[in-house]
This record gives structure tokens, C-alpha cells and sequence, in this order.
């Protein structure tokens, strides 16, 4: 085909780029860390667990007031150079740190203790921190460490599974895809998505990567959530980055290259089956072939040959998958001193899709630091850069699978083959090879600030202000093709889209905290306010000549060609929000016993109307630390137990547009005068002052607890959560003459529990720890509408039916489908299967079937079978969701593996129907799959139970085999810490279903009314992955 | 420490006080009911888009909803005995109820029409409500005024002839207003027709005093036969208003006397390309070749390619030639039955004008008619014939467009009411006006195979007395205008309510269905019975089903 256009000279360039960009990393580097280590005397010693005392290996030991430090090798052993007066600190995770003067010694050996499990672990809430032991909210926290265990660049992919209550989908298999994301099920009927807040700004998480993140802790339930206010009640996910550490400036070069491949390819027919099947469905009408009206000859001599084995045909799933490669690659620099620290990283993702012409490339700069200026006042900085280009799917996996297997690609002249017979789907491989005439670049950048001010003991204030913007820049050429008279264009053209985001947030809080005996007092007070706008114009112009740099809006032959494009897929008018917050949070303890959290925000935002712009969300939370009491103190077995019960109110203001509001007026309502078209204006769709965000109202018991020395940990949440007040539009007479409104008329509940439990044992020589979370919900629409309303939705599109149905008393969205029993075997059945109309006479319920047709349930019992004989037929909801983990180590080795599934929802199956190869025939009485017919005066295809599959599945997400490099090693080398691995994502999947992914998203681009139909998913991949990194 | 704290809460401060113009944000970029009614531009499309909602019958799209179509020619002529639903049995099935009376509360045949009508009426009354207080130019704004009055009534009439008293509205709907709506009385529709064409004749200019760009728009003249015809239809149905022919007399008067129209010469031209907005038409809904496919907002309409030659596009012995010749594609719907061509006078050129059967020629090209292809009466639409010269890019998208009110419907409807008014001279002066000018037609546009223009008849291919003047009187007289109504105004979607308005309906279903008493039967379920006010019984159509279950509307009778 045609030379590749844009991507050859850009790789040239991308390469270019990333050289630089390390190179500038390098020499930062230099600048900043050369220094210079005393003339000190060299100190060493062991450290060792008090527990047990055994060998700690991996202690940090830092000289007190300098960045000097080391960690100890895998015998307990450090050596570090410090003066006589200095001190040094011990740390390590999970024991608790301690301080030792030398005082002239040369040999220090120390012993650390077991730290309760997250006693002292402080956890990020929004707007600062508290103590995991005072936490009254259900808040879980998920580390760097299992954050990277996948080779997964998404965020949000490598969170999946390793939280209870947080369901994450992945939308598409292919590269960049988006992820949904849902906690605790779903909140409203229109939108569920959760808060991203990234180092205290709400922000996207398209610009990070795991290895960036230090922790994420997700808010769950309200009286955690409430501090985030209108946007937060579909859950908060708080995601902290890597800052500068106190010690030697470090080097730490990660990377990974990987293979992937798809992972799995259905049994389809080949040409000789399927040339078979095809005749047979004639054959069994009783139309002899070759047929004037049905086939021709030449077609018919096409399908015998095939048929008689002689042609291997065209296997479309082989053509449109590969092997892809993936590389990813990260260099960090980390270091600093008591007064000034910093982290630098530089990242760089090459990841190309399974299919051509789908891949991800992203360049992202990543820069923060700290800085201590006095001792009342710091400050610093984050800085993002983050370029990619983003060739999303042009998803042909559903074409593929109805593909006639016949027909070849090309035809012989080379040109696109049509297909004989054709069977319909548009050409596979001529859409993935159309697919490379795009440029999709991107752009963000983000800079933030914080200042600390400490005006007296006990009193913090903060201001902190962010900035973000993005471009975009998509440029598309469509040139010109023939497949068949449906499938071809004639003009060239290109079309290109300019898109640009930015806005600011700014935040200012005090923190006040004292510590009185046996009273703790904590209490936040501050302000905030947001602005956000984006824009995108898209522009066409036609007939560029097909050479790769004429691909431009400007070069059409004729200026006058180009036209601003009334493309309706975007808004055609700019967006802009604001938002100013006020929040209040109290926190109270009493003995470490007895706690209470309350907090209170209020939140103005411009989507409303006058009158309507702000809301208040508060909350309270309470828990009690029932080891602490006396009564526990002694009873060993337990080494925590808190019980924390929470009740708040949130706002979910994302599932309103900003003016949604207004009446809006629409054009190109033409009429003619004189014979010319005229352009007319109309109102369209009505609005509502009243427009306000929904409220949901959430109440949370649950308990932390671990046993046998903190060795196991487990926690359990039950929660209520109402959402009142859901957008719904307001039922409307035909006789009122427009749309309705949308209103705050509908409400729904999910009830649910999450579990956690986790075991580790950090005993030498096998350390190991496991880890389990499932939850499980129910969801139940309360009420739609005053008027008892209900609403179809999740279009199957070849059916030209909806799959779901929402009403109130049921969960949200589940599979309405005619029920089938099964298959009729021959024509007594179908006799048999009659109705006593009211004159008596028995009518056939199904009078045109024939023996191999589906037997449907008339389950009204009026003798025909329609859309009136729906039931409920299936959930696309689970009925749990799970996760399990497994870290084993020994000595230098480690393994580790991921397995995430669900179990008990179902999926419609929307793909056309593909595989026939198991039909009814009289040799083979299946109970399951009709016979073909051409015809189908049965109308077997029709939605129907048919096509309802069991979408449980069992995924090995990831099996990781590594090792350390030893201290031997390391000392050859010259580098600090070194490990190297192989990886294996998705290796094995286990599922029942028949489709080519059982992870599916609400079919038809995540419409709410849509979960859990397949309308054709570009799978997921199987990733074989080697993996370095090295810190020096 | 007292400054850094002062200064610490003065920045707090200053932020806390510039809240609330912060938060009051307008809308960018986007047309909305806050920054619309500023200028004569969008005034003026703002009522071109309440014309396009009378060019709907393709069925709208209302929120997520599409509905059928629905063309007046399904209840003016299907439902009467000049036509059938035609077509092949296969593409007629969920038309076959609505001509035989079986039609379902929650069928779309009717449904549509309400959906569509009533977001007509929406933009309408928007209008209404906005227009006073707009800035926009005087004079135009009384004009755009007179247009929406005018469309008001206009859409009104057709859901009043449809479905009987409808609720009514002269402000847009408000949500309160959902449940506590009732259907007016007939009268009472009719009383607010009556008063929306008499606002737009107060305010409308003539057809010749309108700039050439705007030839289409809604004239004095359209406003005047329209509230004619309303009247006109109340003393034949339901006459609470207490109207006499007088009024439709003087009415038809003043427009014979504005001399805005004269009947235009060649009958055989009216219903041709040609013929489109010639000096007799007087309302017409305006359609242009625009190049669009299905889908309701455009500027074409589906329903010439509706009433086309389903025999030459889809029988296996034809297409093949016919595609060649260029004959345009059609699917055969609205058929004239035998019985309505049979009762042309013998060489009445307006026959061939308006049913063209197997072996004539038009437009240049032979044609065949199979019955099987045309509900079984042997005739397609002429008056619906795309010109093959005219074809346009897209079927679904032609340009021609639907006569609705012709200046021989104005002469008939005084005869009608002078023979009343026992003006017979008058009457018969009218009707033989019609006739005459009859006599004159050529033949079809493109008699002659491979030629595509009007040939005159030669004088012995006509019989000798060709429709000779009128000259009977008394209760013949009447029945000799009705019968003139019959042929000339003939599939013009006019003879049901004639049929209904004239007590003669029953009747003509009995000689339609023959073998079928039950259409009939049904038909009288289906009726507002005679008493009250009513003076012939009037059938009507179902209300949609939801607006009886979820509003509480009225159903009409037997549904």
C-alpha cells in the first residue's frame, strides 16, 4: 500500500526528542547533587528485628542533619561515615524509627520494634493527613509497590482489583484506552465517575504513571468524601507522587520491553465450513442452487469449491492481530537535604496495539521540590510536561468475526477485495490500514505552587494554586477507496480539530492541631476556587492529492473547499465552569479511643442557576480503638480493633453540564422559499432553572482489626448509599411539543460490603504476604418519575432492539430479553406449542417455525411473541468483584502474582452472530443453537435469551518472577539496588464466555443504560515482559 | 507573628469577597432562549423553522422517539373512496388498519401526526410569546405575527379535522399544565382557528405585495380561504359556532375580488414543476431538492418517491427498462381506485391528470401498472408524479411541492355556498369557471413516448360536447358541485373531509368494502354521533394511548 505517512518521519523526530530530554535530565543531575562527604570515621553495626532478632536488611540509616545515608545489606550490616556527635536514624517500614547518638562509638548495633499495624502510618485525606489509627472514614490505601507490579502504564488499570469496593473495566484492550471506574457500583443513571485529586488539585490521570506514585488512597465512603463536596460522590481518589527524600541524591533507571498478543482468538469457520453452512442455509429453505434470484452461478461455484476443502480462505482474526511491541521507560532523580528537596523524572511509553495502527507514544517530564526557607515558612513546587500521541482503536475485532472466510483481501489487481458472497461487515484490514491517516497529538502541561506558613506552634496555613492546560492537534485524511458501492468514498479530504483546556485552582486552609493529655484536637478551615474552559473547532476541506504532505486543511486545490465542519460529535460552543468552596473538618480523640470527625463544605458552582448555585454536604464520623480499652490491653491474640461508623452527604454535580439549565436554540431546521432552502431556528430542548446536583447520602459501619501480631490484618465495611434527586428528564406529554426537561426527579440505592483480609509474614527465609478483597452490592432504582416511568436502553444494533430496562423497584439497567426454551426438535413440537384463542380454536404460537428454530416463551400467554414477552433475564451487575494477591520472597528471588475477576453478572453478546459451526441439524439435536435458514421466518435472531451469556471470569493479571541483585553484585556493578524480572499480564483467563472479551464496558460509549453489552471490544492482550531497574 | 497572621487572613478575605459574580457565568457560543428575539435575522428563522414543521410528514424525532409517517393524503384521500393504501400487501401492513378502521390507540398512524403537529405548535406559540417584545423592526414583526397566527391555525384546523377537540394552547406548555389539561370542544378549536386566521389576515401582506424571495410564505389570501374552509367544515360537522354560508361566500369573495389569483390555464401544468406556485395556487408547502436521505429536518420530501410507479421499479419484467429510461423510482402508495376514475365525464382531460393506469404514457416514458403493485386498483397518483427531468439526487429528498389550497377550490366552495344561499346563477358561473378551464388541458405533461412536453389534444381525439356547462338547479345543482369537487380537486387529500362534511361518508365506505360491512361499522363506533351541535356524524382518529393513560386526556370514541 501507500508509504507510511505520518509516523516514519515523526519516529525520526520522537527519538530525537527523548535523547534530549535525557540528556537534560543527565545534566541537571550533575548540577544539582556533586558533593562532597566528610572526613568522618566509618560507624557500623547490625540491625535486627526485637521482635525475634533476626536481621533487618534494608534499613535506611541516614546521619541526622545530612543527606548522608545508606541502607543495610541483606545480613542486617551498614557502614556509614559520621562524626563522634552525630546521630543516626534508623527506619524501616513497619518498625518503629529510632534515633542513636554515636557519642564516640564505632560499632552500633541496634534492635528495631515491631510497629502496630499503621499506627503511626499517616494517611492522606483531602486537604492534609491524619494518623490511620484516628481514621473514622472508610479510606484505602494502596502502595507504590503493588502500583508497579503490572507492566501496565495506566493508573487506573494497575489500581484494578487491588482495592475492596473499587471496580475497575478496562473499555478496550487497546493502547491508551480509558478505564471505568466505579466505587461501590453506581451512583446515579447518568454519571459515576470518581474525583481524581492528585497532590491536592483535581486533575486527569492521563499524565501520570504508576512508577510516579507513591500512594493512592481512595475515599469511600461520605464521611470522607464529604470534604470534597459536590463532586464527590462517586468516591474520591487521592493519588500522592514520589517527592525528594532526605539522603544521597539517587538514580533510578526503570525499564521494561515487552511483547503482547491477543489473548485469546475464537474458533471461528474456516472457508470450507463456512462455504458449507452457507449453502445449507438455502439448501435447508428448499431453494436448489445456483438460484436467478438467490446466487448466481459463479457464486455458487465459488462456495462449492471452497466447500470442497481446496481453499484455506482468509483467517480475519490472523490478519488484523500481531504481535506488538511495548516499551516503557523511566529515569528518576531523587534526593536532597533537611532544607531543599527534589524529584525529576523523566518518562517514555512506546506502546503499539495489537491491532495496526493503534499505539500510545507519550513523552511525560515530571519535576517537584521542597524547600524549607524557614522555620516557619516552606514551599515548593510541582511541574508536569506531557506529550503523546494517541492512536486510538479503530476497532475491527466485531468485523472480523463475520467476515466471510472466503473472500481474500486483496482481489487481483491488488485493489481492496468485495467480498463474494458478500456477507455485510465493512472491510477489516482496509479500515486498520485507513486507520494510519491520522495525527492525534496532544499536549498538557500543569505547574503548581504551595506555600506553608507557620505564624505560631500548633497553626499551619496553606495556599497552594495549580495551573493546567492542554492542546490538542488531530488532523485526519480520508482518502479515496472502493470496497463495495456501501463502503467507498470518492472525494478526498481532511479534516482537522483544534482543541484547547485550562484552568486554575486555588486553595487556602489552615490546619490547626494541639495535643492536650489525653486530648487530641485537629481542625481545617479553608477556601476554594476553580476555573476551567476548553474549546474544540474542527474544520474539513476536500480533494488533497494522496501524498502524505498535502495531508493539510490549507492545501485543498480550492480554498473555497474548506468549510468549517458542522460535526455534531462536538460542542460547537466553548465550556467554562467555576466553582468556590468553603470547607470546615474537626477532628477530636480522646486517648487514641475514643474518635469524631466532622466536616462541613459548602460549594458554589456556575452550572446552576441563580437562586441555585450552592449546596451544602456535611458529615460526621465516629470510631472507637477497642484494643486500647483495659479490657483488650492483655488479650494478645488481638494486636488492633476499631470499630467506625460514618454518615454524610455528597453531590454528584458531575452528572450536570455546566448551562444545562438554559433553553437552548437549534438550527438547520430548513424550509424553502422560491425554491431555495432557508435556514430556520428553533427551541429544541427545554430547560430548568431548577437544575441542582444530585445528592447522595451515604452511611458506612466498618471495622480494621489484625491478629497474631499485626501478621493478619482485615477490615469490613457495610454501606447504605442513596442518590436522591438524579437527573432524570421529565416525563412530557407528546401535547407539550419539546423534550422535556431534565429535572432532580429520580433516586436509587446501593447496599454493599467490601472485605479485605491480608496476611504477611516478614520472617526470614521465606517472606511472603497475601492479600484478598472482594465486595459485592446491590443496586435498586428507587424511583424514575413521578409517573411510574421507565426507560429502555443498550440498543444491540443488528437486532435494531433495546437490552435493558430500567425501572423503579429493580436494579438499574437489567437484560429485558423474550425468553427461548430451548429448540424445537421437530414439527409435533412446534404443533404442540399452541394458544386457545377465545373462540377456542388452537393457533400454532409460532406458526412459521420449523424444526431447529428457537422455541421463544409467550410469557403473556396472547398467542404471538413480541416485545411484550420480555422478562428479566439477567444482571449486568456482579454479583461480587475480587481481588488476590501473592508476594513470595527468598533470599535474592521473588515471585509474585495478581488474579482479579468477577463473578455472576451476564453479557449480551452484540456482536453479529459469527459461529454457526455448532447448529441444530437432525444428526445433531442441539438444544441451543438454531438451525440456518435464509429465510428465518422464525426470526431466530431476534433479541432474545439468545444471546445472554455468563460474563464471570478469573483473570491472572500478572505473574512476576524476579531478582535482587545481591550485595556482591551490586558492589561490581557500582549501582545501589538492582533487580531484573520477567512478567506475564493476563496469562491465563477463565471465563464462559463466548465473546472475544469478557471485560466489557457499557456497550455503545459507556451509555449508563448500557452496561454489559459486548457491541464489539477490542480485546485485551497477554503481555510477556523483561523489566530492569537499577538506582545507583 | 501578628503581621504574618494579619496577612494570612486578608488573603482569605480578599478572596472570600468576589464570590458571587465569579460564579455567574453566561453561555458562550450557543444560541439560547436568553439571547434569541434580538434581531429581524432570527426572528425571521426563528419562524421559517415553525414552516418546516408543517413539511413533517416524514415523522419527527421528539426527544429519543422517531415516529412514522404520516402524509395528509393517508386520511384526505385513503380514507375516502377515491384511493387505496396501494402498494404491495407486504409494505402495507401497518397502514391497513387506519383505511379500514381498525386502527389501535398506540398505533403511529395517528400518533405521529399528534407528536409532530403539537411541536409545531410549540415553536409556534414560542413565537407568539417572544415576538411582542423582541427587537425586531415593526413592520416585519407584525408580518412574522401574521405567519404564526396563520401556522397556528393552519395546524390546528388539520388536528381539529383529525381527531375532533384537541387541548389547546396559545402559550407554550408548562410543566404544571401537564396533568391538568383537557381537550377543548370542536367549537372551541374552532373558535380559536377562526381567531388566529383573522389575526393573520389582519397582519398579512397579499401574495404580490411579498418580495419575490419570500414566494411560499403565508399571504392574506391563504389566511382568508383557509378561515373559508374552516367555516366551511363546521357547517357541514360540528356547527356550534352558529356559522351560515354567508361567511364563507363573502370570504371567497374578497378573494376572487383581490384579483391575487386566476385560475391558471393548463390544468394538465398545476401539479407539474412548472406549475408550483403558478397564479392559482394559493397555500403550498414548499419543498427543494436539498441531497437528503431519510431523517426528518430537511428540505425535501419523501412523498413523491411514496406515491411513485411501484410496478416499473419493482416488478422483474420492468425495472431493468424503466431504471434505463429513467423512470423514477417509487413505491406505490395512495392508489385511485376504479371507481373514482370511472367516474370522470367521458374525455375529461383532468382524468389522465390525476390516475394514470398500465399502457399511458408520461413524462416520456411508457407505463405499466400491475394491480398486484398497486393495492389492486390498476392506477398511481399523477398529481404525485415526479417529473424524471426533476428527479432529484436523493429519492427521499424531492422538490416537489404539496398544493394545499388551489384558487378552483375557492371558485367551488362559493358555488357551494351560493346554491345555499340560493344564488344559483352565481353557483353555476363558478362551476362552469372550473370547467372551462378544464376544457383547455393539454394532455399530460410527456404523452408521447420519449418527448417530455405538453401536447395539445387534437380536436377528434375529444368527444364533441366536452364537459359542457353546468346548467341544472336545486338539489342536482348541489350534487353537480360535489361532483366537480370529486374530479377536480382529486387526490388532493380534500375528499374525506368532503365526504364527512356532506353527511355522505357512511356511505361511500359501503361502496369502498362491498364485501366487507365491518369497516363501516367501525367507522361509526369510531364518530362523533349527530346531536348537540353536530350536524353529520364525524369520524375521528385515537388520541395517542400515553396521553390517555399518563395525562388523563379523553379518548375518542371506541378506542
Amino acid at each position: 500500500m501507500k508509504d507510511q505517512p505520518f509516523s516514519g518521519n515523526n519516529e525520526k523526530k520522537k527519538t530525537l526528542f527523548s535523547m534530549f530530554l535525557v540528556y537534560l535530565i543527565v545534566l541537571g543531575f550533575l548540577f544539582i547533587t556533586l558533593q562532597a562527604f566528610g572526613q568522618d570515621r566509618t560507624i557500623t553495626g547490625v540491625v535486627t528485628d526485637a521482635s525475634d532478632g533476626s536481621t533487618l536488611p534494608g534499613v535506611t540509616v541516614i546521619v541526622k542533619g545530612t543527606n548522608q545515608g545508606t541502607i543495610t545489606d541483606i545480613e542486617g550490616v551498614y557502614r556509614i561515615e559520621a562524626g563522634p556527635d552525630a546521630t543516626l536514624v534508623f527506619s524501616f517500614i513497619g518498625m518503629v524509627t529510632r534515633e542513636i547518638p554515636v557519642d564516640g562509638r564505632s560499632v552500633i548495633n541496634v534492635a528495631l520494634t515491631p510497629d502496630l499495624v499503621g499506627l503511626d502510618e499517616v494517611v492522606v485525606v483531602g486537604y492534609g493527613t491524619q494518623r490511620k489509627s484516628d481514621l473514622t472514614g472508610a479510606v484505602t490505601t494502596v502502595n507504590a509497590e503493588e502500583l508497579q507490579q503490572l507492566s501496565t502504564i495506566n493508573v487506573a488499570q494497575a489500581l484494578q482489583g487491588r482495592a475492596s469496593g473499587v471496580h475497575i473495566t478496562q473499555n478496550s484492550g487497546a493502547p491508551g484506552a480509558g478505564m471505568q471506574i466505579r466505587i461501590r457500583g453506581i451512583t446515579s443513571i447518568s454519571n459515576s465517575d470518581p474525583l481524581f485529586i492528585v497532590d491536592g488539585f483535581p486533575a486527569g490521570i492521563g499524565d501520570i504513571v504508576p512508577s510516579d506514585i507513591e500512594s493512592i488512597e481512595i475515599l469511600k465512603d461520605a464521611s470522607a468524601q464529604a470534604i470534597y463536596g459536590s463532586r464527590a460522590a462517586s468516591g474520591v481518589i487521592l493519588i500522592t507522587t514520589k517527592r525528594g527524600r532526605v539522603g544521597d541524591t539517587r538514580v533510578t533507571f526503570e525499564t521494561n520491553v515487552g511483547v503482547q498478543e491477543v489473548w485469546r482468538k475464537l474458533d471461528l469457520p474456516g472457508a470450507s465450513d463456512w462455504a458449507i453452512m452457507h449453502m445449507e442455509q438455502y439448501l435447508n429453505d428448499g431453494i436448489s442452487l445456483p438460484h436467478p434470484n438467490y446466487m448466481s452461478r459463479q457464486v455458487y461455484e465459488v462456495l462449492q469449491f471452497a466447500a470442497a476443502g481446496n481453499y484455506r480462505g482468509t483467517n480475519w482474526q490472523d490478519e488484523i492481530y500481531r504481535p506488538a511491541l511495548q516499551q516503557n521507560h523511566t529515569l528518576t532523580i531523587n534526593g536532597g537535604n533537611e532544607k531543599n528537596q527534589f524529584n525529576v523524572a523523566g518518562v517514555y511509553n512506546n506502546q503499539q496495539g495489537i491491532q495496526k495502527n493503534s499505539s500510545l507514544n507519550r513523552i511525560i517530564l515530571r519535576t517537584n521540590s521542597d524547600h524549607k526557607i524557614k522555620n516557619w515558612l516552606s514551599a515548593g513546587t510541582n511541574l508536569s510536561f506531557t506529550r503523546n500521541i494517541h492512536m486510538g482503536a479503530v476497532d475491527v475485532s466485531r468485523d472480523a468475526l463475520k467476515r466471510n472466510p472466503i473472500a481474500p483481501i486483496y482481489n487481483q489487481e491488488g485493489n481492496w477485495n468485495s467480498p463474494i458472497p458478500d456477507t455485510g461487515p465493512s472491510h477489516p484490514i482496509r479500515r486498520l490500514e485507513h486507520a494510519q491517516y491520522r495525527w492525534p497529538l496532544n499536549h498538557s502541561f500543569s505547574g503548581s505552587a504551595y506555600i506553608d506558613i507557620k505564624p505560631f506552634k500548633d497553626l499551619t496555613f496553606r495556599s497552594q494554586l495549580r495551573y493546567g492546560q492542554s492542546n490538542s492537534e488531530h488532523r485526519r485524511y480520508n482518502p479515496v477507496f472502493w470496497v463495495t458501492s456501501l463502503e467507498s468514498n470518492n472525494r478526498t479530504s481532511v479534516t482537522e480539530s483544534r482543541g484547547q483546556s485550562y484552568g486554575w485552582t486555588w486553595t487556602n486552609y489552615m490546619t490547626y492541631q494541639k495535643e492536650l493529655d489525653q486530648h487530641s484536637i485537629q481542625g481545617t478551615a479553608g477556601t476554594e476556587a476553580q476555573y476551567s474552559y476548553s474549546y474544540t473547532m474542527s474544520s474539513q476541506s476536500f480533494d488533497q492529492p494522496d501524498i502524505s504532505s498535502m495531508w493539510w486543511l490549507n492545501a485543498a486545490p480550492e480554498l473555497d473547499s474548506a468549510k468549517v465542519s458542522p460535526d455534531r460529535g462536538w460542542p460547537h460552543f466553548p465550556y467554562e465552569e467555576t466553582m468556590n468552596s468553603y470547607f470546615l473538618r474537626g477532628n477530636y480523640s480522646y486517648m487514641g479511643k475514643y474518635l469524631m470527625t466532622a466536616t462541613v463544605r459548602w460549594d458554589g458552582s456556575s452550572k446552576f442557576a441563580r437562586g441555585y448555585k450552592w449546596g451544602m454536604f456535611p458529615s460526621l464520623s465516629l470510631g472507637w480503638n477497642a484494643k486500647r480499652e483495659q479490657f483488650l490491653e492483655n488479650f494478645d491474640l488481638l494486636s488492633d480493633f476499631k470499630i467506625r461508623g460514618g454518615w454524610g452527604q455528597v453531590g454528584n454535580s458531575q452528572s450536570v453540564g455546566s448551562f444545562q439549565y438554559l433553553t437552548t436554540i437549534v438550527g438547520n431546521q430548513k424550509y424553502v422559499f422560491n425554491g431555495l432552502v432557508v435556514e430556520g431556528q428553533a427551541v429544541d430542548r427545554l430547560g430548568n432553572l431548577e437544575i441542582q446536583w444530585e445528592t447522595v447520602e451515604q452511611t458506612n459501619i466498618g471495622i480494621d482489626g489484625s491478629l497474631f501480631r499485626n501478621m493478619l490484618g482485615f477490615t469490613v465495611d457495610y454501606f447504605i448509599r442513596t442518590t436522591r434527586g438524579m437527573l432524570y428528564e421529565m416525563p412530557t406529554p407528546y401535547f407539550a411539543g419539546a423534550a422535556g426537561a431534565q429535572a432532580n426527579l429520580a433516586s436509587m440505592e446501593n447496599r454493599g460490603w467490601d472485605f479485605s483480609l491480608n496476611y504477611r509474614n516478614y520472617e526470614r527465609p521465606l517472606k511472603y504476604d497475601i492479600g484478598f478483597n472482594i465486595s459485592t452490592y446491590r443496586n435498586k432504582v428507587l424511583k424514575l418519575d413521578d409517573a411510574g416511568g421507565s426507560q429502555e436502553g443498550g440498543l444491540v444494533w443488528h437486532t435494531g432492539q433495546n437490552a435493558t430496562f430500567t425501572t423503579a423497584g429493580n436494579e438499574m439497567a437489567f437484560f429485558y430479553l423474550i425468553p427461548v426454551a430451548g429448540i424445537f426438535q421437530n414439527q409435533e413440537e412446534i404443533d404442540n406449542y399452541a394458544y386457545i384463542d377465545r373462540r377456542g380454536n388452537r393457533v400454532p404460537i409460532q406458526p412459521n417455525a420449523r424444526p431447529g428454530d428457537l422455541k421463544f416463551v409467550d410469557v403473556n400467554g396472547d398467542g404471538v411473541i413480541n416485545n411484550l414477552d420480555r422478562i428479566k433475564a439477567g444482571s449486568p451487575h456482579p454479583d461480587f468483584h475480587f481481588g488476590f494477591n501473592l508476594n513470595l520472597e527468598y533470599r535474592d528471588f521473588y515471585f509474585s502474582t495478581f488474579l482479579q475477576g468477577v463473578y455472576g453478572n451476564d453479557i449480551v453478546n452484540g456482536n453479529p452472530v459469527y459461529n454457526r459451526i455448532n447448529r441444530w441439524t437432525p444428526d445433531n439435536p442441539s438444544q441451543t443453537e438454531p438451525w440456518l435458514t435464509q429465510q428465518n421466518l422464525n426470526n431466530n435472531f431476534r433479541l432474545s435469551e439468545y444471546y445472554l451469556e455468563d460474563g464471570s471470569y478469573l483473570r491472572v493479571r500478572n505473574i512476576q518472577l524476579g531478582y535482587n541483585l545481591s550485595e556482591r553484585l551490586l558492589a561490581y556493578t557500582g549501582a545501589h539496588r538492582a533487580r531484573i524480572y520477567v512478567s506475564f499480564d493476563n496469562i491465563f483467563t477463565f471465563t464462559r464466555y463466548s465473546g472475544p472479551e469478557p471485560e466489557v464496558v457499557n456497550g455503545w460509549y459507556g451509555h449508563p443504560l448500557a452496561p454489559g453489552i459486548d457491541a464489539g471490544v477490542y480485546p485485551q492482550s497477554k503481555i510477556y515482559n523483561l523489566g530492569l531497574s537499577v538506582t545507583f | 507573628m501578628m503581621k504574618k497572621l494579619i496577612y494570612v487572613f486578608s488573603v482569605v478575605l480578599l478572596f472570600v469577597s468576589c464570590t458571587e459574580d465569579f460564579l455567574d457565568l453566561r453561555q458562550q457560543g450557543r444560541l439560547t432562549d436568553q439571547n434569541y428575539f434580538d434581531n429581524d435575522d432570527n426572528a425571521i428563522m426563528f419562524i421559517n423553522a415553525c414552516y418546516a414543521a408543517i413539511g413533517w410528514d416524514e415523522g419527527i424525532y421528539l426527544g429519543v422517539e422517531q415516529t412514522n409517517h404520516f402524509y395528509e393524503f393517508w386520511y384526505g384521500d385513503i380514507l375516502s373512496d377515491d384511493a387505496r393504501i396501494g402498494t404491495q400487501p407486504g409494505d402495507r401492513a401497518w397502514l391497513q388498519p387506519l383505511e379500514e378502521w381498525r386502527l389501535l390507540s398506540s398505533d403511529g398512524a395517528s400518533k405521529s401526526m399528534w407528536m409532530a403537529n403539537y411541536k409545531g405548535l410549540f415553536r409556534i406559540n414560542m413565537a407568539i410569546l417572544r415576538l411582542p417584545d423582541a427587537e425586531v423592526s415593526s413592520d416585519l414583526k407584525e408580518r412574522l405575527l401574521g405567519e404564526a397566527y396563520f401556522l397556528r391555525g393552519y395546524i390546528y384546523f388539520y388536528m381539529v379535522r383529525v381527531f375532533g377537540g384537541v387541548p389547546l394552547f396559545t402559550e407554550p406548555v408548562k410543566p404544571s399544565e401537564y396533568k391538568t389539561t383537557d381537550r377543548a370542544s370542536i367549537s372551541e378549536v374552532y373558535k380559536l382557528i377562526e381567531k388566529d386566521f383573522k389575526e393573520a389576515i389582519a397582519r398579512l401582506p397579499e401574495k404580490s405585495e411579498y418580495p419575490p424571495g419570500d414566494l411560499g410564505r403565508a399571504t392574506k389570501g391563504a389566511a382568508r380561504a383557509y378561515l373559508a374552509r374552516a367555516i366551511m367544515y363546521q357547517i357541514g360537522t360540528d356547527n356550534t359556532n352558529n356559522h351560515s354560508w354567508q361567511s364563507v361566500f363573502d370570504l371567497t369573495e374578497e378573494i376572487i375580488n383581490s384579483g391575487e389569483y386566476q385560475l391558471y390555464p393548463n390544468y394538465a401544468a398545476i401539479f407539474e414543476m412548472d406549475g408550483e406556485n403558478n397564479s392559482e395556487s394559493i397555500f403550498e408547502v414548499q419543498f427543494a431538492d436539498n441531497n437528503e436521505g431519510w431523517g426528518v429536518v430537511k428540505a425535501g420530501t419523501t412523498a413523491s418517491v411514496f406515491q411513485g410507479n411501484r410496478t416499473m421499479t419493482y416488478h422483474p419484467s420492468y425495472r431493468d427498462e424503466a431504471k434505463e429510461k429513467g423512470e423514477p423510482e417509487g413505491w406505490g402508495f395512495n392508489t385511485p381506485t376504479k371507481e373514482f376514475v370511472n367516474s370522470f365525464e367521458p374525455g375529461d382531460p383532468r382524468r389522465i391528470c390525476t390516475a394514470y393506469g398500465d399502457m399511458e404514457v408520461h413524462h416520456g416514458i411508457l407505463q405499466r401498472v400491475e394491480e398486484e403493485y398497486s393495492g389492486g386498483t390498476g392506477y398511481y397518483n399523477r398529481k404525485a408524479r415526479i417529473d424524471p427531468d426533476f428527479v432529484p439526487t436523493n429519492m427521499k429528498s424531492s422538490p416537489t411541492n404539496i398544493r394545499k389550497f388551489r384558487y378552483a377550490d375557492i371558485l367551488l366552495m362559493q358555488a357551494e355556498a351560493a346554491c345555499y344561499l340560493g344564488n344559483e346563477g352565481i353557483a353555476r358561473q363558478r362551476v362552469n369557471e372550473v370547467r372551462a378551464r378544464a376544457r383547455q388541458a393539454t394532455k399530460p405533461k410527456g404523452s408521447i413516448e420519449g418527448r417530455n412536453t405538453y401536447v395539445p389534444y387534437r380536436p377528434d381525439e375529444l368527444p364533441d360536447n366536452l364537459l359542457p356547462d353546468i346548467t341544472s338547479s336545486g338539489d342536482q345543482l348541489l350534487q353537480d358541485i360535489w361532483k366537480e369537487r370529486r374530479v377536480e380537486l382529486g387526490m388532493e387529500a380534500l375528499r374525506f373531509w368532503d365526504l364527512v362534511r356532506t353527511g355522505r361518508y357512511y356511505d361511500a365506505l359501503t361502496k369502498k368494502f362491498p364485501d366487507d360491512p365491518s369497516v363501516r361499522e367501525r367507522c361509526i363506533q369510531h364518530s362523533i354521533p349527530v346531536g348537540g351541535g353536530v350536524v353529520n356524524p364525524i369520524p375521528v382518529l385515537p388520541i395517542p394511548i400515553s396521553e390517555v393513560v399518563s395525562y388523563g386526556l379523553e379518548q375518542n370514541p371506541g378506542y
